[in-house]
């Protein structure tokens, strides 16, 4: 048996079942990584190993008595540490919560507990999940980012100190980081799963969402979370391609590497569509700026005017910036928004997903940029699911990955795509830790 | 009100520095966020919010 830190959700979930591993060995294996890779890569605000052990054994009883209560069933877990989490801290990455002890959980973290999951900790955020970078290295290569704002939730999952980790995205705060680690990642439909408990960035934008090491990983967490079970296979995938914007503003080795990713796709059998990209996508990236900006100002507005110095510099310039913001061009970004999300459904009625890159640049170098979320805007714009797989490694071993869109709560379908391109895509690297 | 970029900008400076908060620091994003608004203001969009196709397809349960 590999060691138990290396295990997929999938594989974990099956030796957990059928007895060949418990929880408690599971989370004994993940707290040593941890403790042996965390000073390089501070990944991590709180790890709760008392806590994580209490449960896990107690989850180890119930396995044992053959009583197994969702496909996380004693699966360790990393939370974004602006997710809610009874009686432990959760700093928003933020001096003002360093001491804040929530006395319930998020919705999420509540649903994951009844799951069976382990709250193996809290990992690190940018600033209030916005670009104010956190500590957090890249396991790929520690001189570079992991992405963000869900910074440690990636580099967790990527170096195998947990199996599964959520995170947020406003703008490209899943995918991205995903991406630039080397990981799977799901955001599902805005308001598919519930955000009461999280620390807002922008109410109408903000999504929930998670990350493995595989597809199959995410179907098992939205099973848990949302009952609803899918084991269908897709054939012959009709998958869409923009033709414009996607396929040009990404740096040299994002390009290679998506039309590489098309031609291997298209040799795989998936029939790739050409897609014209509505008019209205000209200004999707400014009216997602508009109305992020004046919600986070609105959640700030009072607490920024008493300690306006208790701010990172990029939240205090979208505070300001978003309370200036007239109520009357907020409003016309909300009306291009729904103008762009109807014309961009009608496009891809007769499509599974649409294809693009996840990440306009690989990791970027340094500590101080978590990167462009270009790519991702659009698609957190219209609440549309989105996953990302990795797609290849550039020449200096950093990940890339390529990211599928599907229409609102095509969940199901558009696993079932991701899970067809991941096999056209075999990725197999390890970041080199050791 | 205000009708191209330029003015965009000395309105969103202007505004800004009304909130009485040191800006200086916080220029780039301004001025980002004034280009933004620009942009946005600039697309016309219908005035209708209900896109003509939909009211069809909506039954009474």
């Amino acid at each position: 048996m590999p060691e138990p830190y290396k295990l997929t959700v999938a594989e974990a979930s099956k030796m957990i079942k059928h007895g060949g591993l418990t929880p408690k060995d599971l989370v004994e294996s993940l707290l040593e990584r941890i403790k042996e890779l965390e000073p390089k890569l501070d990944a991590w605000v709180t790890v709760d190993a008392e806590g994580a052990l209490k449960a896990a054994k107690a989850l180890t009883m119930e396995a044992q008595k053959g009583s197994l209560r969702s496909p996380l069933h004693g699966i360790a877990v990393g939370i974004k540490d602006i997710y809610a989490t009874k009686a432990l801290r959760t700093t928003m990455g933020s001096p003002i919560y360093h001491d804040n002890v929530p006395d319930r959980d998020s919705n999420v973290v509540a649903r994951l507990r009844e799951a069976g999951a382990i709250i193996l900790g809290k990992t690190e955020t940018t600033e209030f999940a916005y670009l104010d970078p956190a500590p957090t290295r890249n396991p790929w290569n520690t001189g570079y980012t992991p992405g963000g704002s869900s910074s440690g939730s990636a580099a967790a999952v990527a170096a195998r100190m947990c199996p599964l980790a959520f995170g947020t995205q406003t703008g490209g705060s899943v995918m991205r980081p995903a991406s630039f680690c080397g990981v799977a990642a799901m955001k599902p439909t805005h308001d598919l799963l519930c955000r009461e408990g999280i620390y807002p960035q922008s109410w109408s934008l903000d999504h929930a969402g998670f990350m493995s090491r595989s597809v199959e990983d995410l179907k098992l967490t939205l099973e848990a979370l949302t009952g609803v079970q899918d084991r269908s296979i897709i054939r012959k995938p009709r998958i869409g391609l923009p033709t414009s914007y996607f396929n040009e503003a990404g740096d040299e080795e994002v390009t290679r590497n998506y039309e590489e990713t098309v031609k291997k796709l298209r040799e795989a059998g998936g029939e790739i569509l050409d897609i014209k990209l509505p008019d209205s996508f000209r200004f999707v990236h400014q009216a997602h700026r508009i109305i992020m900006f004046a919600e986070a100002a609105s959640i700030h507005e009072a607490r920024f005017r008493e300690t306006p110095t208790l701010y990172r510099s990029h939240m205090q310039g979208e505070i300001v910036s978003g309370l200036i913001i007239p109520s009357s061009t907020y409003l016309h970004a909300q009306r291009i928004r729904e103008k762009f999300r109807n014309e961009v459904t009608a496009s891809m009625t007769s499509l599974d997903a649409l294809l693009t890159p996840t990440a306009l640049t690989p990791a970027l170098k340094g500590l101080t940029s978590t990167g462009d979320a270009a790519f991702n805007v659009p698609w957190s714009l219209t609440g549309f699911p989105t996953v990302t797989i990795p797609s290849g490694l550039t020449d200096e071993g950093l990940p890339l990955g390529a990211q599928l869109i599907a229409g609102p709560y095509d969940e199901v379908k558009l696993l079932s795509v991701a899970a067809w391109c991941e096999l056209a895509l075999p990725f197999d690297a390890e970041p080199p830790l050791q | 009100m205000v009708k191209n970029r330029e003015d965009y900008v000395r309105y969103y400076i202007d505004s800004a520095k009304r909130l009485g908060i040191p800006i200086e620091p916080l220029i780039q994003s301004i001025v980002k966020t004034a280009e933004a608004a620009w942009a946005v203001d600039s697309y016309e969009v219908e005035p209708s919010d209900e896109p003509a196709e939909k009211s069809p397809r909506r039954r009474i349960r």
